[in-house]
C-alpha cells in the first residue's frame, strides 16, 4: 500500500501546489489573499462550502457514531443539514445586504459596527477562537489516529499531526483563500467519490441493501430507531444538535465568508440547495457502513473498526484513496477555518489593503500550533467533540442573526446575554455548573433563551423606531 | 399568490418538517415499522423529509429572489 500511498500522494499534493502557485501570482492586497480576490459562482461555491463543512468528522466520525447509535444519527446530522441549507437562503441575503459593497472585513468586525460595540467583536471572536480551536485539532487528531492505525510502529501521533499541521500551513500561507477554495473542490470531489466506494464493498459484502437492516435487526434491534442502543439520540438532543448545525453558517466564520464571496445572490441560493444535496449524499453512506460495522465489528474499539474497514478490507489502491482522502478532508476544512480566524484578526485590528500580513500570518500560526497541542490532548470521540464545537460557536447565533437582520441600534443587552451564556456553557462542560435547568440540557436551555432575548430585542426596537 | 404569501407559505411548511420530525410520532421509541424499499422507518422517513426540505429551499430561493429582486438589482 505505501507504493500506491506515496503515487496518489505525490499527485495530491502536486495539484495544491498547482493551485497556490497560480493563484500566487494573482495577489496583490491583503483583500486578494484573505477573500480570494474574485467572487466564486455555483460549482466552486458548492465545492468549497461542502469541503469546509464535511471534514474527518464525517468520514470518520458519521461511520463509528451511527455503529453506536443507529440510524437516528440521520436525523442528527443530514435531517439538521437541510435546514441549515434553508438558513442559508434567508442568512446569506441580509449578511450580503449589510456587507454591501465594502471589503469583508470578518464577522467580528461586522458585529462591532452592527452594535456600535467593540465588545460584541471581541465576544464573538473568544467564542470562535475557544471552540473552532477544538474542532480544528479533532481534524488532525482523526486524520493522525487513522495514519498510526495504517503504518503502525512508523512515526508516532505526534509526528503525524506536526507533519498535518506543517502541510496545512505552507498551503495555506503560500497562495491564500482563492488556493483553498480551489482545493477544496478536489477535496469534495475526492471525499464523496472515497465514502461512496466503501459503502458500495459493505453492501457488497454483507448481501445487499435490504440484507443489511435484516443483520443489524437481528443483532440489535435498536439501532434501527431512535434513540439508540445507548439513549443518546433523545429529542432534546436531536432538537439542541439541530439549532446547533443550523447555526454553523451564521457563527463559523469559514462559512460565513464564503456566503459573502458568492458572485450574486442567484449563485448563492442555488450554491444552498446543491449543499443540502451534496450533505444527503455524503452522509447516506456513512451510514451504510456504520451499520455494517454494527455487524461485523459490534465490539471493536473505534480504531480497530475504521481500521478495518476502511483499510485492511480494501484494495490497497482503494485504501491509498482513502487516507489521502481523509487528509484532504481534514486539511479543507482546518485550513479554512485557520485562514478564517485570519481574516477576523485582520478585521478586528483594524488592517488596511496595503498593510503588511505579518500580524495576520502570526496570528494564523498561533491558531495551528494551539490546535497541534489540543489535538495532542484531546479525546478519541470525534462527533461529540464536534458536536461541542458546534453547540459553543452556536450561542453566539443570536446575537450575529439580530445584528444582521435589524437595522436599529440594539443595545448592549444582546451582548451581555450571550457573555453569560457562553461564561455559562464553559462552566458547565467543565463541571462547574449544572448540564440541565429545568429538565432542558444547558445548550438547548441557553440557545432558546438567547433566541428569545434577540426577539424580544428586535420587537422592542421596531415599537420604539415605529413610535418616533 | 403574491410572492410575500409564497415565500411564508414556504417558510411555514419548513417549520411543519422541522416540528413533524421532531414529534413525538415520529421520534417514538423502537418504532422500525413500516419498512420501505428495505429500510426502517427512521431512515427512509428521515431521507424524505430532508429530501422534502432541500426542495423547499430550491423553490425558497426562487421565491426569495423575486421578492427581493428590487434589492438585488443594486449588487
Amino acid at each position: 500500500m505505501l507504493s500506491y500511498l506515496l503515487i496518489i500522494g505525490a499527485v495530491y499534493i502536486g495539484i495544491l501546489m498547482f493551485f497556490s502557485w497560480r493563484t500566487k501570482k494573482q495577489i496583490k492586497t491583503s483583500t486578494d489573499f484573505m477573500l480570494g480576490g474574485t467572487k466564486i459562482g455555483v460549482a466552486i461555491g458548492l465545492m468549497t462550502f461542502a469541503a469546509t463543512l464535511f471534514s474527518t468528522f464525517t468520514l470518520l466520525g458519521m461511520p463509528d457514531f451511527s455503529r453506536a447509535n443507529g440510524l437516528g444519527a440521520w436525523i442528527f446530522l443530514a435531517f439538521s443539514d437541510a435546514i441549515m441549507v434553508f438558513l442559508i437562503l434567508w442568512f446569506g441575503f441580509y449578511l450580503r445586504k449589510r456587507v454591501g459593497k465594502s471589503p469583508y472585513q470578518g464577522m467580528s468586525s461586522l458585529l462591532q459596527k452592527c452594535y456600535q460595540n467593540r465588545m460584541a467583536g471581541y465576544l464573538y471572536f473568544t467564542a470562535v477562537f475557544l471552540f473552532l480551536i477544538p474542532y480544528i485539532a479533532i481534524q488532525i487528531r482523526g486524520v493522525a489516529i487513522f495514519l498510526v492505525s495504517a503504518f503502525p510502529d512508523f512515526i508516532p501521533i505526534w509526528g503525524w499531526s506536526i507533519g498535518i499541521v506543517l502541510i496545512m500551513l505552507v498551503y495555506s500561507e503560500l497562495g491564500g483563500l482563492k488556493a483553498i477554495i480551489y482545493a477544496d473542490s478536489l477535496q469534495g470531489t475526492l471525499l464523496l467519490v472515497v465514502v461512496w466506494i466503501v459503502a458500495f464493498n459493505c453492501l457488497n459484502e454483507v448481501g445487499g441493501w435490504n440484507a443489511l437492516f435484516e443483520r443489524v435487526a437481528v443483532i440489535n434491534q435498536d439501532l434501527l430507531s431512535t434513540p439508540g442502543p445507548k439513549g443518546l439520540l433523545s429529542p432534546q438532543f436531536l432538537i439542541a444538535s439541530a439549532l446547533a448545525i443550523l447555526m454553523i453558517p451564521v457563527t463559523q466564520p469559514q462559512l460565513s465568508t464564503r456566503l459573502v464571496i458568492m458572485k450574486n445572490y442567484s449563485a448563492l441560493k442555488r450554491m444552498a440547495t446543491a449543499v443540502g444535496f451534496f450533505a444527503m449524499l455524503v452522509i447516506l453512506p456513512t451510514i451504510i457502513i456504520g451499520m455494517y460495522g454494527a455487524i461485523y465489528y459490534a465490539d471493536a474499539s473505534t480504531a480497530e473498526f475504521l481500521g478495518g474497514v476502511l483499510l485492511e478490507e480494501q484494495h490497497e489502491m482503494i485504501a491509498a484513496f482513502i487516507i489521502i482522502g481523509l487528509f484532504a478532508a481534514a486539511m479543507s476544512t482546518s485550513d479554512s477555518q485557520l485562514f478564517a480566524m485570519g481574516n477576523e484578526i485582520k478585521g478586528l485590528l483594524g488592517l488596511k489593503e496595503e498593510d503588511n500580513l505579518r500580524p495576520i500570518r502570526l496570528v494564523i500560526l498561533l491558531f495551528a500550533l494551539s490546535a497541534l497541542v489540543f489535538s495532542l490532548v484531546s479525546s478519541d470521540e470525534l462527533v461529540l467533540l464536534a458536536r461541542l464545537s458546534f453547540s459553543g460557536t452556536a450561542l453566539m447565533g443570536p446575537m450575529i442573526l439580530l445584528g444582521v437582520f435589524s437595522q436599529r441600534p440594539k443595545g448592549i443587552t444582546m451582548i451581555v446575554l450571550s457573555m453569560l451564556a457562553l461564561l455559562i456553557f464553559i462552566l458547565s462542560n467543565l463541571g462547574w455548573f449544572p448540564k440541565q435547568i429545568l429538565s432542558f440540557r444547558i445548550d438547548l436551555f441557553l440557545l432558546i433563551v438567547l433566541g428569545i432575548a434577540a426577539l424580544l430585542n428586535f420587537l422592542v426596537n421596531k415599537s420604539k423606531s415605529d413610535k418616533s | 399568490m403574491k410572492l410575500k404569501n409564497a415565500w411564508r407559505l414556504v417558510v411555514v411548511n419548513v417549520f411543519g418538517c422541522a416540528a413533524i420530525q421532531f414529534s413525538p410520532w415520529i421520534l417514538e421509541q423502537n418504532k422500525v415499522d413500516p419498512y420501505l424499499l428495505g429500510m426502517p422507518f427512521t431512515l427512509w422517513f428521515g431521507i424524505l423529509i430532508s429530501l422534502l426540505l432541500v426542495l423547499l429551499t430550491a423553490l425558497g430561493g426562487y421565491v426569495f429572489s423575486r421578492l427581493k429582486s428590487d434589492e438585488l438589482k443594486e449588487e
